[in-house]
């Protein structure tokens, strides 16, 4: 569960967020929002890399704002980025290893069983061996969903995983998401640009638009408010149509 | 690169399996090497392997992080202060002050470390370059240690003291090995980390910094180790450089030095460790070797800021990097054949020379191995030279050099022979590392130049006899060979 008390956040004159106040409690929640809205913001407050001017954040009731950035990724919060961050020279065994290396276990089977089990879980068994440089764009977005699934995440944050790929490729990637409360009971926080990768896997979704809640509910209410459309394509009332 | 989907990726192996090739390398260089060397060469090679150890902590830096430090050479400096003036100061062995004369260098490289955490690129080089400079300013004042008093340890009227060599290495046969072992143990150290937890910890990190944090890796603490560590080993070589000699040099640790060490760092190759051992002859064995014949040493200079602008457009993998590349191909059937002939022809070459006495038998036996060795280097340095021109022209001198080929094959084969597809870069090749390996050996083991062409042209001649007259009933052994075993350094790295 995540809990926003009215988070300011303000880069100069920009303010991207602007006093947001929500909960989301549902297993998967999306996150959608035209450019500039301020998700990739809200997604940097959440793993630490940006301080909020005003509120705080709390995750399964704890308090996580003003935790150092390194120190949440053992507390449990894990996330990819927009341009992933596979190494290119080292194999994807040993990229997720790498992960791994600095997660808590019981013991080395149960470090060895995680690293293999969410290789497995996103479906690159086949690819253990593969250098970085070699895998494939899903291939990449793939492992890092794998690499944020390591070490008993609370909440795995997923930044734009489905970029660039392909319609066969999207709907394996929905069922990876839509696994994954059930694989490490991490809730699933997901930004796409792709609504349909959303309505597909998100229960709950939440729109911002310049830094403000425009919405936040049930998936398929929230994609057919008539405010998340106009905020998304725009208000065609006062549009010159040339043809 | 294009590659198989269906074929299975070969797992880049333990760490000891990592690292075993280098110090197999290592350990055959130290047992061979007295036996081929003379004295002055060996001395010689004692610094290159110091130089090596110091050159595999610039890429450790370099390779892994991503950092530029131009203070390699003088923490070397720092180390072989400390060493020298634990020795004079109270007489301990020489080993306990190698070790913690390495370990203060460690300290200073940390310190150095320190606003590295926050600097990258050009910055940080700048300011590692003004700690060399300072280095040098400080040993020009205060001198390395030589049996004086005061903390400075310096004879201020009379005679200069040298420190002895260990009790287990008194000889230069002995200090050259005892080098080796030094320079194994170092390296080894290096090899061991990037195949390990820190080396995966420095991928996250130079890959994105940002990254390596959310996954809870502390960006400080390894980039904080990586300096730490070359530190120390770069203290090492300074400690061993000083065991070398007794003594060190004021002048021995030039700015100017510790900037030829990071360029030809990245002309051998930071992401190897063999690009450390190229960095290391380079920089002591070419001009020794020029000196030999005559020519002034410091001609060299010249030819690594030309050597430095290929490695730069060629790309950033250097030397060791395309030999790894080309190590990728080789294999065990080639291996397993290549050993047999190749040891074949070198003893039986050795053994002729021995009887006509032309030479001894160690150096003719190694000077025929060199020979085979190199047999496809000349087309190599022709490509890499070529590329200086741009992919282009490679790429026409290729067609060229195809279309030429392809034709000599068909005639033999249309005569009766085993086509051999390579046979013009072969005749290249022959015909130019005749001269190259004489030149060399000419002046390393001073042996007759004719003496040296005839053996390296005739172990060449009767291995491409032996290539053309038993291909026929090799082929089938060898594909059964490489059917049953993959290529052994495919995954190398």
């Amino acid at each position: 569960m995540i809990e926003i008390n009215d988070l300011c956040v303000q880069f100069g004159g920009v303010k991207p967020i602007d006093g947001l106040t929500v909960t989301l409690n549902r297993p998967i929640v999306g996150l959608i929002g035209p450019n500039g809205a301020g998700k990739t913001t809200l997604l940097n407050v959440l793993s630490g890399f940006v301080e909020p001017r005003r509120g705080w954040v709390k995750v399964n009731g704890e308090m996580i704002t003003g935790v150092p950035a390194h120190e949440r990724a053992t507390f449990g919060l894990r996330r990819t980025f927009q341009t992933d961050q596979i190494a290119d020279d080292l194999t994807l065994l040993e990229n997720v290893q790498a992960i791994a290396d600095h997660a808590k276990f019981d013991s080395r089977d149960a470090e060895k069983k995680a690293v293999y089990g969410a290789i497995d879980f996103v479906g690159l068994s086949h690819r253990l061996n593969r250098k970085g440089d070699a895998l494939s764009t899903e291939e990449r977005h793939l492992a890092e969903i794998a690499k944020a699934l390591i070490g008993n995440p609370k909440l795995v944050m997923l930044d734009e995983p489905g970029a660039g790929m392909t319609e066969s490729e999207s709907e394996h990637l929905q069922k990876v998401i839509k696994g994954i409360p059930g694989y490490c009971k991490a809730q699933v926080f997901l930004i796409d640009h792709d609504v349909e990768l959303i309505a597909a896997c998100c229960h709950e979704t939440m729109v911002l638009d310049f830094g403000k809640l425009l919405a936040l509910g049930p998936t398929l209410e929230v994609l057919k408010n008539p405010d998340v459309q106009k905020a998304y394509l725009g208000n065609f009332d006062d549009l010159e149509v040339a043809a | 690169m294009a590659r198989n989907k269906d074929k299975p990726d070969i797992p880049p192996g333990t760490p000891f399996q990592r690292v075993r090739p280098m110090l197999i390398t290592f350990f055959v260089v130290a047992l061979i090497g007295p036996w081929v060397f003379s004295s002055y060469w060996l001395n010689t090679f004692s610094t290159v392997a110091c130089l090596v150890l110091a050159s595999g902590t610039v890429a450790l830096l370099y390779g892994q992080l991503g950092m530029v430090s131009l203070a390699q050479f003088a923490l070397a400096g720092v180390g072989g202060w400390f060493c020298l003036r634990l020795v004079h100061g109270t007489g301990m062995p020489f080993e306990l002050a190698l070790v913690l004369g390495a370990l203060i260098a460690g300290l200073f490289g940390l310190i150095l470390g320190l606003p590295a955490l926050r600097m990258r690129g050009l910055y940080l080089a700048l300011l590692t370059l003004m700690i060399a400079a300072a280095v040098q300013v400080v040993i020009n004042v205060v001198g390395f240690p030589d049996g004086g008093p005061g903390w400075t340890g310096k004879v201020v009227n009379g005679q200069r003291m040298m420190i002895a060599r260990p009790l287990i290495a008194p000889s230069d046969t002995d200090y050259f090995r005892y080098t080796m072992f030094w320079l194994a143990l170092g390296m080894g150290l290096i090899e061991w980390a990037r195949a390990t937890l820190p080396g995966r910890a420095w991928g996250l990190i130079r890959k994105s910094e940002a990254a390596a944090i959310a996954a809870g890796v502390s960006v400080v603490k390894y980039k904080a180790l990586a300096f730490a560590m070359a530190g120390a080993l770069a203290g090492l070589a300074g400690g061993l450089l000083a065991g070398l000699n007794g003594q060190l040099d004021n002048t021995g640790f030039p700015v100017a030095q510790s900037i030829l060490l990071y360029a030809l760092t990245i002309v051998g190759g930071a992401y190897h460790w063999m690009g450390a051992v190229f960095a290391g002859l380079l920089i002591r064995a070419l001009p020794a070797l020029l000196n030999d014949h005559g020519v002034d040493g410091n001609l060299s200079n010249a030819f690594y800021g030309f050597a430095l602008l290929i490695s730069l457009i060629q790309g950033r993998k250097g030397l060791a990097g395309q030999l790894a590349d080309f190590y990728k191909f080789v294999r065990v059937s080639r291996i397993v054949e290549g050993s047999i002939i190749w040891g074949a022809i070198s003893i039986g070459l050795a053994l002729a020379a021995v009887h006509y006495q032309a030479m001894g038998f160690a150096g003719a036996l190694f000077l025929s191995l060199i020979a085979l060795l190199f047999r496809q280097a000349i087309p190599g340095v022709c490509w890499l030279l070529l590329g200086f021109f741009g992919k282009r022209v490679q790429d026409t001198a290729e067609d060229v050099e195809a279309w030429f080929s392809l034709r000599l094959a068909n005639l033999m084969s249309a005569l009766g022979l085993m086509p051999d597809h390579r046979i013009l870069k072969r005749a290249l090749n022959v015909l130019f590392i005749g001269y190259f390996v004489g030149w060399v050996v000419n002046g390393v083991f001073d042996v007759d130049y004719t003496v040296a062409l005839t053996i390296i042209w005739s172990s060449i001649a009767i291995r491409f006899l032996i290539q053309l007259l038993m291909h026929p009933a090799i082929l089938p052994l060898r594909q059964k060979i490489d059917a049953k075993y993959p290529k052994p350094f495919a995954a190398y790295r």
